[in-house]
């Protein structure tokens, strides 16, 4: 059972959805809300698998939204009449959207998509969970008008750059509002490992550690990235390489 | 501004040019340097200065700038042999008062020849870069001009079909379908009327109020039932205003953005209202909707705004006007100003 939310400013947009997702015996409708606070704490409450999400609402955009979820992102599908900006963004990174009024087909494939992620994502995930993102996580990231669903297994390195965050995958390396801190605390500290007061990196990444100067470590990602590990995290790292 | 800080350093420059190149053909022929012959050079430099930026006051003055630059070659011509003739008289009245050179005014002296040179060079460079600077201007104006023409011509394809528009009043109507046939029926001829009348008045040049009106409350209606409770119409209507001719489709434009910009960014929504009144020689419009108007957003609806102020402009001139701010801290006030034209009314 997939348990789905649905987000739209209009009462009549999300009853129409209601009405489209009745054909379709595996999914719940848990939750829906026209306003953006009510739906971050719906999300916080339900933790739905699915957003069924507009784009223009009053006050907050859906991108805006996902932008504030604290925590894991759910699948999402966006839900729009017409809007050239964000079908520039859908585009460029293969997002799914749907086009109102919605056809039931399309909404069928992307749904049959979205399962399929879905099913991926429980096989992989460890049996106990402890509320952090773990690397079959995605978040949503969006710096400026590009926009990602990003899984933490592809996050090489974050680095902190005053009070932003780089965030390094594949060949992006797009900045987001957040302090290193606040994302170490989300993040699953079996992955992650936060190296400085700069750097947090993803443990999966790594190729080879050297020795340093003054007892620290030096650890080289599979991309050839070079991070310096701090003195003090070094004694940590050493301890955890040693299992 | 730039022009006249480009005028000051080239004057400077090539004044200063000349004294370095005459001191340094100076040097070279081996004549002894004294007093008297590098006096004469600075000499040379100051009155240049001068005289030259006196011409250029007077050409400023006499308006030559904005003549045919063919018209004007005699008088530049006439002007360097003035300029020299002057020069000539005051540079040997200085120099023979503080140098004792003892050289009489003769007409027959090449010097007076160099000046007149010197200053058809200076009238030369002045003219050049004047002309060029003005071809640069209005080559500027001219792609801003062809590009306000694209511009205008895409914008009123587009107006005419508005996609946001019409695939959420379609989906609106999918949703109401189930719901509420008879209003799903309703939209329906609702949302014809809009596009029928847009379709068919993009074609025309005015159409009278009560036609814009019409379009109007049916687009109205089409938002109502997508907006329900957060939309909310007052209109105060005029009847002798009804026969009046506007450009069509202006009142639905902003109405338009009211929603776009005021209504839809409300998570409570608000009410729009529409007051026309006629008076004696027009007619007053005055939308009010809930929001803030922010003059600095240079969104497409600014464009739109822009558009429909000079749709206004090449129907009625100066005497139709268009304005639009903040009325409060919750309301914004469109106002607009028709002429009547003089028809049976």
């Amino acid at each position: 059972m997939i348990r789905a939310m649905i987000i739209d400013d209009e009462r009549l947009a999300r009853q129409e959805i209601r009405n489209l997702l009745q054909n379709f015996s595996d999914i719940e409708i848990v939750a829906e809300s026209g306003i953006v606070e009510e739906a971050l704490d719906l999300i916080e409450k339900e933790n739905p698998d699915l957003l069924l999400l507009d784009i223009q609402m009053p006050g907050k955009t859906g991108f805006e939204l996902l932008e504030e979820l604290d925590g894991r992102a759910p699948e999402v599908i966006f839900v729009t009449a017409y809007d050239e900006y964000a079908l520039k963004a859908f585009e460029v990174n293969a997002l799914d959207y749907l086009m109102k009024p919605v056809e039931e087909d399309r909404l069928r494939e992307s749904i049959t998509k979205i399962k399929k992620r879905i099913a991926e994502r429980n096989e992989n995930a460890p049996p106990e969970n402890d509320g952090k993102l773990d690397i079959n996580d995605q978040v949503f990231l969006k710096d400026g008008d590009k926009c990602w669903f990003v899984e933490l297994e592809r996050v090489r390195l974050f680095e902190s750059e005053g009070n932003y965050v780089r965030v390094y995958f594949m060949d992006q390396r797009p900045l987001i509002l957040k302090s290193l801190n606040a994302l170490m605390e989300r993040l699953s500290d079996k992955y992650f490992f936060r190296a400085s007061r700069k750097h947090i990196i993803n443990l999966r990444w790594v190729e080879k550690v050297e020795t340093w100067f003054n007892g620290g470590l030096l650890v080289i990602l599979k991309d050839g990235t070079k991070v310096e590990v701090s003195r003090r995290q070094s004694v940590k790292l050493k301890e955890m390489m040693a299992l | 501004m730039n022009a006249s800080r480009n005028y000051y350093k080239a004057q400077i420059v090539g004044w200063s040019g000349y004294v370095l190149i005459s001191t340094g053909v100076f040097i070279l022929s081996g004549k002894q340097i004294n007093i008297s012959a590098i006096g004469g050079i600075y000499l040379v430099f100051a009155l240049g200065l001068i005289l030259s930026h006196v011409y250029r006051g007077m050409i400023i003055r006499l308006g030559w700038l904005e003549k045919d630059m063919f018209r004007l070659i005699p008088w530049v011509l006439a002007a360097c042999v003035l300029l020299a003739i002057s020069f000539h008289s005051i540079y040997l009245t200085i120099g023979n008062f503080v140098f004792n050179w003892n050289i009489p005014f003769k007409w027959s002296d090449q010097n007076l020849f160099a000046w007149g040179m010197l200053f058809f060079i200076w009238n030369l460079i002045y003219f050049a870069y004047i002309f060029f600077q003005r071809y640069r201007t209005e080559e500027i104006k001219n792609l801003k001009l062809e590009a306000a023409k694209n511009e205008y011509e895409l914008r009123r394809l587009r107006d005419q079909m508005n996609p946001h528009f019409i695939f959420n009043a379609m989906n609106t109507i999918r949703a109401l379908i189930d719901e509420d046939p008879v209003k799903a029926k309703n939209a329906v001829t609702q949302l014809s009327n809009v596009l029928r009348s847009s379709l068919q008045t993009g074609k025309q040049d005015l159409i009278p109020l009560e036609k814009e009106l019409q379009i109007v409350r049916d687009y109205l209606e089409i938002e109502k039932a997508r907006y329900e409770e957060r939309l909310n119409v007052e209109m105060n209507i005029d009847p002798k205003s009804m026969s009046v001719q506007i450009p069509p489709l202006i009142l639905q434009t902003i109405v338009e953005n009211c929603i776009k910009h005021g209504i839809s960014k409300l998570p409570k929504g608000g009410t729009i209202r529409l007051d026309v009144a006629r008076e004696e020689d027009h007619v007053d419009i005055n939308i009010f909707n809930d929001g803030q108007f922010d003059p600095d957003n240079k969104s497409d609806s600014s464009l739109g705004m822009e558009n429909t102020r000079n749709r206004l402009d090449l129907s009625f001139g100066k005497s139709a006007w268009l304005t639009i701010g903040n009325q409060d801290e919750t309301r914004v006030k469109t106002q607009i100003h028709i002429p009547i034209q003089n028809t049976t009314s």
